[in-house]
């Protein structure tokens, strides 16, 4: 497939701003994980891919290709100068009837590195990078509203089949962030570090946009990066632990116990940019439930939240 | 897709002809009758206990009664002991992803492609997904039966499977876009452990070359006989024996024979060697890919003799949890040597070779 993989590029080379033809002496590196990526380095360009192929495999069904392109494009066209070259350019394309398939133009830079060095000038500059991009993508103003608190409760009552006690408690920490405003917005979401580039010491891209959405508390984004790095970290320091215990022993590591650099640099992190979204730090724990409940994605959410909210709360 | 179109008397390689329950070779007339409803054309003294499965028939039953999804993950769970079986399930039964390595290979939809050795059927599910038309050869009929099983149960049907020995490979010439050995190169030796010779290797690989159609591609993923880990003490997996990769192999035979009287050679060779026996059967552009963390268990795979793909790479997987702090600063050290030194200790190879 390879060949046809190839030409797909070379159709694209020119769009992509690089100057035919198409180099001869591509290297590919070759990653197989929930979707097949390939990543063309062109050694006398760099030391980074010029073009990443993603494919998703032929025997999943769900192909969520075309959506995610065009709503990543859309947004790259509402960022501006070094902003807007943050984000890939993109095109969908069809491999195969089965396979679908995305050219995403390479950015220089290297994934932001969790295990084996903490920088937090890197989580820094995306904190950075990510309010000037809530800057252009937030679309309005959100107020937490009791009903909005209620529908949430609601929710995992009904769907979760929470007990009582347990939600008496979440209300306890959702009720102190009611009539704060909040934007509302685009989302990248996925924002593992891995998916953050790092090129130069400033944020050079942010890859991988398939969680993209619209309408969300722009919050989410920022959480959601700072519990992948702790996940990471568990995953690396602790094995064999269950997905519960690994998002658990993550939570207390970052809110619960944090004593250790890593817990204590996210928390710094975190308290800077809630403030620089006029937020207030003291509420991060109450924003980071909200995230657990309203957006986390995870398999069985259900047993997830029923085993880890009441731990710790 | 008839069979006698493809493959040929595993004795004389004359044609078959098609008879009641089997075929004939229309030289030797020698029977090639079906076992078990699959074409078997092995030829005697081969060893068939490969990979033996234990308890097949109840593995069998379990896939036809709940599925072979299902059976797997209970099956791992009862006989492979290992604490993390639904891992070890997933990764190397369930998912297809140790056959992502198609993607680097030129076939398509129009391919026809020869796999020898079926494995838990997950690679020949996969090529099967992609490609015109799948054959897939395997001393084994425990495996072979298995696979047939969860193809039917995954609706695949362009596929035949059939029962034969790599050493008897019984192939006609021009008949493949690919040949694919995924861990089954080292099947060749353990076939003939009897009477084997390194001629029974360059005859094998003559006969792929032959059985390729010009442009066609020979995939090989192996083990290296001088994997690193043999060196710290890493028991080999069929004789169960420390170091006995990298010692000569005339000493290693001569000792298996003199103390515990039976025939061993050890089935891996070196990057070198391969390399030399490809080109000596007319191969001509072979390419070395080195898999991360092995081609059973496929993540990464790249030709790291390039040093931008080979420190990308490393900076890539400092973002992986199962890459510690001792793999990220050994990788960058070895950033500085020259990568052949790598690509000799480097655990497994994933060759591709092309017919001119």
């Amino acid at each position: 497939m390879i060949n046809e993989i190839i030409s797909n590029i070379k159709n694209v080379w020119g769009e992509f701003g690089f100057t035919p033809p198409f180099p001869e002496n591509m290297k590919v590196l070759l990653q197989s994980r929930n979707r097949i990526i390939l990543f063309f380095i062109d050694p006398e360009i760099g030391n980074f891919p010029q073009v990443i192929v993603k494919l998703n495999r032929p025997d999943n069904e769900k192909s969520w290709h075309e959506d995610y392109v065009m709503h990543s494009q859309k947004i790259r066209e509402m960022l501006d100068g070094a902003m807007k070259d943050t984000i890939p350019r993109m095109e969908a394309f069809q491999l195969q009837d089965s396979i679908t398939g995305v050219i995403e133009k390479g950015i220089p830079g290297y994934p932001i590195n969790v295990i084996t060095k903490i920088k937090e000038n890197e989580y820094h500059k995306f904190a950075n990078w990510l309010v000037e991009f809530q800057s252009y993508c937030s679309v309005n103003q959100l107020e937490i509203s009791p009903g909005f608190i209620e529908n949430q409760l609601e929710r995992i009552t009904s769907e979760y089949h929470f007990r009582n006690e347990t939600v008496i408690k979440i209300r306890e920490v959702f009720y102190p962030l009611i009539g704060i405003q909040t934007s509302i917005g685009w989302l990248v979401g996925d924002t593992h570090p891995s998916n953050i580039l790092i090129n130069k010491g400033a944020v050079g891209g942010v890859v991988d946009w398939e969680g993209v959405s619209e309408n969300n508390l722009s919050i989410y984004d920022w959480y959601q990066f700072i519990f992948s790095v702790v996940i990471e970290n568990v995953k690396a320091t602790s094995r064999s632990l269950t997905h519960a215990e690994m998002m658990r022993m993550g939570s207390d590591l970052l809110f619960s116990n944090p004593k250790t650099k890593l817990a204590k640099i996210l928390n710094r992190q975190t308290d800077n940019y809630l403030i620089s979204k006029g937020l207030n730090p003291e509420l991060k724990f109450n924003w980071f439930i909200l995230f657990l409940v309203d957006y986390y994605w995870i398999k069985n959410k259900q047993e997830f939240l029923h085993d880890l909210l009441p731990g710790i709360l | 897709m008839n069979i006698e179109d493809y493959f040929n008397c595993p004795n004389c390689n004359s044609d078959l002809n098609r008879i009641n329950n089997g075929y004939q070779c229309i030289n030797c007339s020698s029977d090639f009758h079906h076992k078990g409803g699959l074409p078997n054309f092995l030829p005697e003294g081969i060893n068939t206990e490969l990979s033996k499965i234990p308890h097949p028939e109840k593995l069998y039953r379990k896939a036809k009664k709940i599925g072979w999804e299902t059976a797997a993950i209970e099956f791992t769970r009862d006989y492979l002991d290992s604490r993390d079986y639904i891992e070890y399930a997933d990764k190397q039964i369930i998912s297809e992803a140790p056959g992502d390595f198609q993607y680097l290979l030129p076939i398509n939809k129009e391919s026809i492609v020869l796999v020898i050795g079926v494995s838990w059927g997950n690679i020949i599910s996969a090529l099967t997904r992609n490609t015109k038309f799948v054959f897939a050869l395997d001393v084994n009929a425990d495996l072979l039966h298995f696979s047939e099983l969860r193809l039917q149960q995954e609706r695949l049907s362009n596929i035949k499977l059939i029962q034969g020995a790599s050493s008897s490979l019984p192939v006609k010439e021009m008949c493949f876009d690919a040949i694919i050995l995924n861990g089954s190169f080292e099947q060749l030796v353990y076939e003939r452990l009897n009477n084997f010779s390194d001629q029974l290797v360059s005859d094998f690989l003559t006969k792929i070359f032959y059985a390729l159609k010009p442009d066609g591609i020979l995939y090989i993923a192996t083990e290296n006989r001088f994997n690193f880990n043999y060196f710290i003490g890493k028991k080999e997996a069929y004789s169960n024996l420390r170091f006995v990769t990298i010692l000569p192999c005339k000493v290693v035979t001569h000792y298996f024979k003199l103390r515990r009287r039976i025939n061993f050679r050890c089935a891996y060779f070196s990057s070198r060697k391969l390399k030399n026996m490809l080109v000596e059967s007319g191969f001509g552009n072979v390419v070395f890919n080195f898999p991360i963390p092995s081609y059973r268990n496929l993540r990464y795979m790249s030709e790291i003799e390039n040093r931008a793909v080979y420190i990308y790479l490393i900076k890539l997987l400092g973002s992986f949890p199962k890459f510690s702090r001792l793999h990220s600063i050994a990788g960058l050290i070895f950033s500085f040597f020259p990568l052949s030194i790598l690509k000799f200790f480097w655990p497994d190879f994933c060759i591709v070779a092309k017919r001119p």
